[in-house]
């Protein structure tokens, strides 16, 4: 396991229980046998868990720009005058916003990954062009857009982990970027 | 962008991350995914589940990330989530948590395994590791040992998961359990006098 780069609970000073229990005779014992290191984590785990977090902070942007789309044609439809329905679009977003805020790191980030996963997974297809991967790729590429709909954290993860792309990004750069 | 200087500072990698930057959100998991799913795996002992809820975990956390205020309180809430996430899960699979249960087989599970086979952590020269017969005893020690937690009551072994398998300090697991410092630590006493008594019936202390 690797070691916490953060420090640990340092502000605290420890009262005479809290002593007296660290004392204890168990409390090694319980450290090795308990410890993080007395359980065998999957491979790739962190990685994974990266990857997972793209996929549902892409797919929670996507919701977000769906809502907000849907405002658009509404008003244009119910109302004749382009200035009322403008307030009201306004009012509309505002309220919605008030009530759904889009985290600012989702804003940032998410709609980019999600563009950029989905043309990079799809760009791996002329990389391994004539190989046995093209259709385990067809079939990923179609994962991705499940996950984008909201399939299996798991199942996305772990088909990336089997299909051999987590390094698809170095992949992709040993390519010269050409694919983009 | 040059990557954060992570090292002891928490608060600048938690608010790089909220800002959406991948390389101090990647420095959090790499630091607490390990953590997370051990304590998860170690109260619905399912690999598959915990890792689900360790995603969870990770997903509700980035997602609130921008909201929170480090305060010194980022490991318990992170932990906090992690036994939400578990508890949500159970309740909507309709079924209790069930704890890591040595006595049907488990120990022959992979989890358990690591630490006194070839990963043991100690030091070839430390004169322990090199004794098979004290070895073999070290790994019965441990078995009843883990028997002798899993025959706890749930509050008492959550204490003690959250103590030695998330490496809480009493005052972080008081502020993830949102219950009294005191009544935390009497739990810990308490776990600790059971399991004693338990060995001592056994033969062991």
């Amino acid at each position: 396991m690797k070691p916490n780069p953060f420090s640990k609970d340092t502000n605290h000073a420890m009262s005479s229980d809290e002593r007296a229990y660290e004392a204890d005779p168990l409390v090694p014992q319980l450290d090795a046998t308990l410890g993080p290191d007395s359980v065998q984590v999957p491979r790739d785990l962190a990685h994974r868990i990266n990857i997972a977090t793209r996929f549902d902070l892409a797919a929670i942007a996507a919701r977000h720009a769906d809502v907000y789309a849907s405002f658009l044609p509404i008003p244009m439809k119910m109302l004749r005058s382009a200035a009322a329905a403008s307030i009201i679009m306004l009012v509309g977003v505002g309220w919605w916003s008030l009530i759904n805020p889009l985290p600012s790191n989702l804003s940032r980030t998410a709609p980019y990954d999600m563009a950029r996963l989905k043309v990079e997974v799809d760009a791996l297809s002329p990389l391994r062009a004539g190989s046995s991967m093209d259709r385990d790729l067809a079939a990923l590429s179609v994962k991705v857009d499940q996950a984008l709909g909201g399939s299996s954290r798991s199942d996305v993860s772990q088909s990336l982990v089997e299909h051999d792309l987590l390094n698809w990004e170095s992949q992709l750069n040993a390519s010269g970027g050409e694919l983009f | 962008m040059e990557p954060p200087k992570a090292e002891g500072n928490l608060q600048q990698t938690l608010k790089l991350a909220a800002a959406g930057d991948p390389e101090a959100w990647r420095e959090l998991i790499d630091a607490y995914s390990t953590r997370v799913f051990a304590l998860v795996l170690r109260q619905c002992g399912d690999r598959d589940l915990a890792e689900e809820i360790a995603q969870a975990t990770f997903v509700q956390v980035v997602s609130n990330l921008s909201k929170y205020k480090e305060l010194g309180k980022f490991e318990p809430w992170l932990f906090r989530i992690a036994m939400n996430q578990l508890r949500d899960e159970m309740r909507r699979r309709k079924r209790q948590a069930q704890p890591t249960d040595l006595s049907q087989g488990r120990s022959d599970s992979d989890e358990d395994a690591p630490i006194w086979d070839g990963n043991d952590h100690r030091t070839p020269g430390d004169g322990r590791s090199q004794d098979p017969l004290a070895q073999a005893s070290r790994v019965e020690e441990a078995q009843l040992l883990k028997l002798a937690v899993a025959e706890l009551g749930e509050a008492d072994r959550q204490v003690l998961y959250l103590r030695h398998t998330a490496g809480l300090s009493f005052a972080q697991i008081a502020q993830s359990l949102g219950e009294p410092l005191g009544t935390v630590l009497a739990r810990g006493h308490r776990a600790l006098a059971k399991l004693r008594k338990t060995l001592t019936d056994r033969g062991l202390q």
